[in-house]
């Protein structure tokens, strides 16, 4: 059950903002300051290159990274704050449970004071095609009045209805809206993460060096890579626009609508990226499309979609090989 | 070129690198009062983490920016041994 105060979230999300733009502005100095160094040509030696080969090859893509992650998490803030706005604007807080508590007990009162107005109306209905001598006992126009102030008893409770129906209803849209806000920076910081891990263990040897065995530089290389699939995957939802599919869309297309579609992603690629289709055809790459939905090949082409209980979409081989065959 | 001016310089961009390093954390927010947005769980841990990281990350920055110094004076010091020697003879 969804359960937020507005006001306090797009707060919490003002400040993360704010301080995030504090640390890309000091890692952006920072990044400054290594280049500084590492284009000094005064200071050489055994020493001063090992510092500089570190810089260059581990702090500043590590620098780099945590800059970029600034930017995305900012944006990605931003678009969340706005869903909040559309979609719940007129409310200060969105409190699921109390909501459909609320809807239930109005229905069952709707349905309730609806019986009890038909069998008045219907009553009503009776007395005024009685005999004259029988309605004389009836107060008519007081009945009139009775029915008419049901009417709009009625309508109120239903315009009540309706309000916490849509509101029910928005907040599914919410969900739905906001489910891939973060896939990007999510990536970008668990590849940041063993970095800087690895950055603190990173010792300094007896002749002046740094101890990095090759093992470790993969790790700031894959802020690299991580940086480059956030750009294919983000040109591809520029390219595709509302075509652009969640899981769960991607899911309940047919097998040959979940072709086409593969297919487009995949001419966005070759179009825009072509050194890395090869990547991409060979397996190398897989690149995120929304939470739980990777484009990647091995010997076809596919999208991986991650449930609860994990379930590979089989696309056919021939199919993919045609595709694959127009790379 | 002199190892004093690589000294001097080394010492300047450490002095640099040190002050920012000092200062390359992030503070936490307070939360809200949110519950059921699974945007909202991975933003807030997103940002949980970069705090806790840029702890990690600013104390090897200054770690850096020490071994910058130790190594400008290591190179101090030789110019100063190979200057007494100089004198000495």
């Amino acid at each position: 059950m969804v359960k937020l105060t507005i006001g306090s979230v797009k707060s919490e999300l003002q400040m993360m903002n704010i301080n995030l733009t504090g640390l890309k502005s000091k890692t952006q100095t920072l990044k400054n300051r290594f280049t500084q160094f590492s284009s000094n040509q005064e200071l050489t030696g055994t020493a001063y290159n090992s510092h500089k080969d570190y810089i260059e090859n581990m702090q500043s893509p590590t620098a780099d990274g945590i800059n970029q992650l600034c930017d995305i998490m900012i944006t990605s803030n931003n678009e969340y704050s706005s869903a909040l706005d559309e979609y719940f604007g007129d409310v200060h807080e969105i409190d699921e449970a109390k909501w459909r508590t609320e809807y239930e007990g109005l229905v069952a009162n709707y349905n309730s004071l609806n019986g009890y107005f038909n069998w008045f109306m219907e009553f009503l209905g009776r007395i005024s095609g009685a005999a004259a001598g029988i309605k004389e006992h009836y107060d008519i126009h007081g009945m009139l009045r009775t029915a008419n102030s049901l009417g709009e008893q009625l309508e109120l409770i239903r315009e009540d209805i309706e309000w916490y129906r849509e509101h029910i209803e928005k907040i599914g849209e919410l969900l739905s809206a906001t489910s891939g806000i973060y896939i990007h920076a999510n990536m970008l910081s668990e590849a940041i993460g063993p970095a800087i891990s690895l950055l603190g263990k990173i010792s300094v040897g007896a002749d002046g060096g740094y101890n990095v065995c090759a093992v470790n530089r993969k790790a700031f290389q894959d802020i690299q890579n991580a940086k480059i699939m956030i750009e294919v995957s983000q040109k591809l939802q520029s390219e595709l626009g509302d075509d652009y599919l969640s899981g769960e869309e991607f899911a309940a297309l047919e097998s040959d609508e979940q072709i086409k579609y593969i297919s487009r992603l995949a001419e966005v690629v070759q179009k825009y990226f072509p050194s890395l289709s090869s990547d991409l055809a060979e397996g190398m790459i897989e690149i995120p499309l929304a939470p739980g939905l990777y484009l990647y090949a091995g010997e076809s082409i596919a999208v991986d979609v991650e449930t609860d209980s994990p379930v590979t979409l089989d696309i056919a081989v021939g199919k993919n090989k045609e595709i694959l065959g127009n790379w | 070129m002199g190892l004093k001016s690589s000294v001097s310089e080394a010492l300047r961009i450490k002095k640099i690198i040190q002050e920012q390093g000092n200062d390359v954390t992030i503070i936490s927010v307070s939360k809200a009062n949110a519950q059921g947005v699974e945007a909202h769980t991975t933003g807030e841990g997103i940002y949980d983490t970069l705090v806790t990281n840029m702890q990690m990350y600013s104390e090897c920055i200054a770690r850096d920016a020490k071994y910058i110094a130790d190594v400008a004076w290591g190179f101090d010091q030789l110019d100063q041994e190979i200057g007494n020697q100089h004198r000495g003879n």
